[in-house]
């Protein structure tokens, strides 16, 4: 245990003294992790902010007087006039306007009875387009609520008849997590790939560049055994591993703390996660690590210098980066409370930080997520001992 | 693998010897060649004397780095039995390390490290207590002269500086056992001359050194005896002296060449 850790100490100094190592492992997670919610931050504010835009008609003169007002007060801003239909197509085709419409000859008298029908022109491709439309549909629906209930009052019937069916919203949150978060998705996501990201940074100078500068049999012809010389050398990559995926998290902590104006909305109730949820974290975290520094090791120590090494690498990242990026999404799936979740590699850690962030601890999910990655680190570890003990480790070429 | 002891190993018994090999082969598998198998080192049986000097003298590719490589226990013999220290390279690996130093020209230093802390690390992994490091790393200091550059990181060193903290490192833990693999190859005569002057140094302390070169005035000028060594086998062997005396030839270079059965018209 003395030479592991006495290894272990030496890696640690020497990679906390790498430029390369402290700016991916360390600063970048916390910078980019800030710009990214920063950036987030604004484009949600930009998307709950009602967007003033220009509306396009086709014969203005047909605009209803109240729907002119209406549009006024709500989303357009200005009313422009568009020859004819295909004109208004041409237009939304090539991007100019994101909808263009056309009213009715008489369509306060054709809605008085109840037969005006307006052609709303938009771009399912373009999503402002999309949106545009919405945003107008709601604004005819609202006018013909009010309309409906003008008819209705006068006639005397009952307000609720117009909406017979009527629904009552509970909020059944437990209250303990990050709760509706937009970020709860993103969270477990960051966390998981920052893990691997900053072990990956640093892993390709503790086995395949010593290879390559010529220390690394300088090392193998100390009594030390080669199974101490790994062990330590994985010890100090999982501590970067686990600093990287900590730095990330830091970064959100700093943004949820500072309530910038532009990322306040993304924090509405702060972070207030419980004990037990930053133990359950920690608790997928380290064997997440484990799991990661042992397969890194295992490329290095295979790779015959730090090129190859990071060719691999490049590779590897894809297939762990496809589990991950998953993880984000599958709370809109019914995949998410599906078993088999537990056992997928990465998918189950990103998982189960998820369900930490909202105040839900599932035991059998937590052991399985454990397990698994505490196997992998496992078995990982066996084949870089082997490598290790083989003198392939610097003979390969 | 099974290893295969060849018979007839000859001992000298008068003197305990430091390093013996019997038979030593090493084959290589390449895949690039039409045979297949590469003969690295075939059926070598040398024995070194306490306090001795040996030069393994060869041309590149001999053969002369897969032998050191053996005695230090980074790969295995393909066959045959060698003994460093006492102790089996195979049976007792780590043994056999804690008893040897290993330098050649290409031997690095981490570079994000200062010489001290080099050489504080090495301690630690050959198992030197706290006192004993820093009394060892004392007296290596002052004896190669680190001083002045200690705290530096090494990559700052010049190649001078860095052999002399190698050759540092080298004998920090005070091993019986020496092994030098062209520990001059590529460099400067000042610093080519440092080594030398080391080597001879730790002569007259009492270690045994087994040294590679294709030098040689380098193998006249330290070994005690020699060892031709020529595509993995050796083809000669004894003091300077008598391999000129043998070959017939005046100068080590020529009864070289004739011991390895070059000819001018080859």
């Amino acid at each position: 245990m003395k030479a592991i850790l006495h290894i272990f100490r030496k890696e640690t100094r020497e990679l906390f003294r790498d430029k390369r190592v402290v700016s991916n492992a360390f600063i970048g997670p916390v910078v980019l992790i800030f710009v990214i919610l920063m950036l987030f931050g604004f484009l949600s504010s930009a998307l709950r902010k009602p967007k003033a835009s220009v509306l396009y008609v086709v014969a203005r003169e047909q605009l209803p007087q109240g729907l002119a007002s209406a549009l006024a007060s709500g989303s357009a801003s200005q009313i422009k006039l568009v020859r004819s239909i295909s004109d208004g197509e041409a237009l939304v085709r090539d991007g100019k306007a994101n909808l263009v419409i056309r009213f009715p000859e008489n369509m306060e008298a054709k809605a008085a009875t109840g037969n005006a029908k307006i052609l709303a022109i938009f771009n399912p491709d373009e999503p402002a387009s999309e949106i545009a439309l919405q945003s107008f549909k709601g604004l005819v629906g609202q006018l013909n609520k009010t309309a409906a209930q003008k008819i209705v009052e006068a006639k005397g019937i009952p307000k609720g008849l117009l909406e017979p069916i009527q629904i009552e919203e509970k909020n059944a949150s437990s209250g303990k997590g990050l709760g509706a978060s937009m970020l709860v998705g993103l969270l477990p996501y960051l966390i998981v790939i920052w893990a691997f990201y900053g072990g990956m940074g640093s892993v390709s100078d503790l086995v395949a560049g010593e290879k390559e500068r010529g220390t690394l049999e300088t090392l193998l012809i100390s009594p030390v055994s080669r199974t101490q010389i790994a062990l330590g050398k994985f010890l100090a990559l999982s501590l970067v591993c686990l600093l990287s995926s900590l730095s990330s998290l830091l970064g959100v902590i700093l943004v949820a703390t500072l309530r910038l104006p532009l990322t306040k909305n993304l924090f509405p109730e702060g972070i207030h996660l419980s004990v037990l949820s930053i133990l359950s974290i920690l608790a997928v975290l380290l064997p997440l690590v484990a799991f990661f520094s042992g397969l890194l090791l295992t490329v290095s120590s295979y790779a015959k210098n730090m090129r190859e090494s990071q060719t691999y690498l490049a590779l590897l990242s894809i297939v762990i980066l496809m589990p991950a990026m998953f993880s984000q999404f599958i709370s809109y799936t019914d995949f998410g409370k599906s078993r088999w979740v537990n056992v997928m590699p990465v998918l189950n850690s990103a998982s189960s930080i998820r369900d930490a962030l909202l105040g839900r601890i599932d035991p059998i999910g937590l052991a399985a997520c454990v397990s698994i990655s505490l196997a992998i680190a496992a078995v990982s570890m066996w084949l870089v001992v082997v490598m290790f003990k083989r003198e392939q480790i610097l003979t390969r070429i | 693998m099974g290893m295969i002891k060849p018979a007839g190993c000859r001992r000298y018994g008068r003197i305990p010897q430091m390093i013996r090999t019997c038979g030593l082969s090493k084959e290589f598998i390449d895949p690039k060649r039409k045979a297949g198998v590469v003969h690295a080192v075939e059926d070598v049986s040398i024995e070194v004397d306490n306090g001795e000097i040996y030069g393994l003298l060869g041309v590149n590719g001999a053969g002369k780095t897969t032998m050191l490589r053996m005695l230090s226990t980074i790969i295995r013999p393909t066959s045959g039995t060698a003994e460093v220290a006492g102790f089996d390279v195979v049976k007792e690996p780590e043994r056999v390390r804690a008893g040897i130093g290993f330098l050649s020209a290409s031997t690095a230093l981490y570079g994000r490290l200062s010489p001290r802390e080099v050489l504080m690390y090495f301690g630690g992994l050959y198992g030197l207590s706290s006192g004993k490091l820093a009394e060892r790393v004392a007296y290596v200091m002052d004896k190669l002269n680190l001083h002045e550059f200690a705290d530096g990181l090494c990559d700052k060193l010049s190649t001078g500086q860095k052999q002399r903290v190698s050759i540092a490192r080298t004998i920090l833990h005070d091993p019986p056992v020496l092994f030098f693999d062209e520990p001059t190859a590529g460099l400067d005569v000042v610093t080519g001359q440092t080594i030398m002057e080391f080597i001879e140094e730790a002569k007259m302390t009492g270690k045994t050194i087994v040294f590679s070169t294709h030098i040689m005035s380098e193998a006249e000028r330290l070994c005690d005896r020699i060892g031709i060594i020529h595509e993995g086998k050796i083809c000669g062997e004894g003091t300077v002296a008598s391999i000129k005396e043998r070959t017939g030839q005046p100068t080590m270079e020529k009864a070289f060449l004739a011991t390895v059965g070059y000819s001018a018209a080859a």
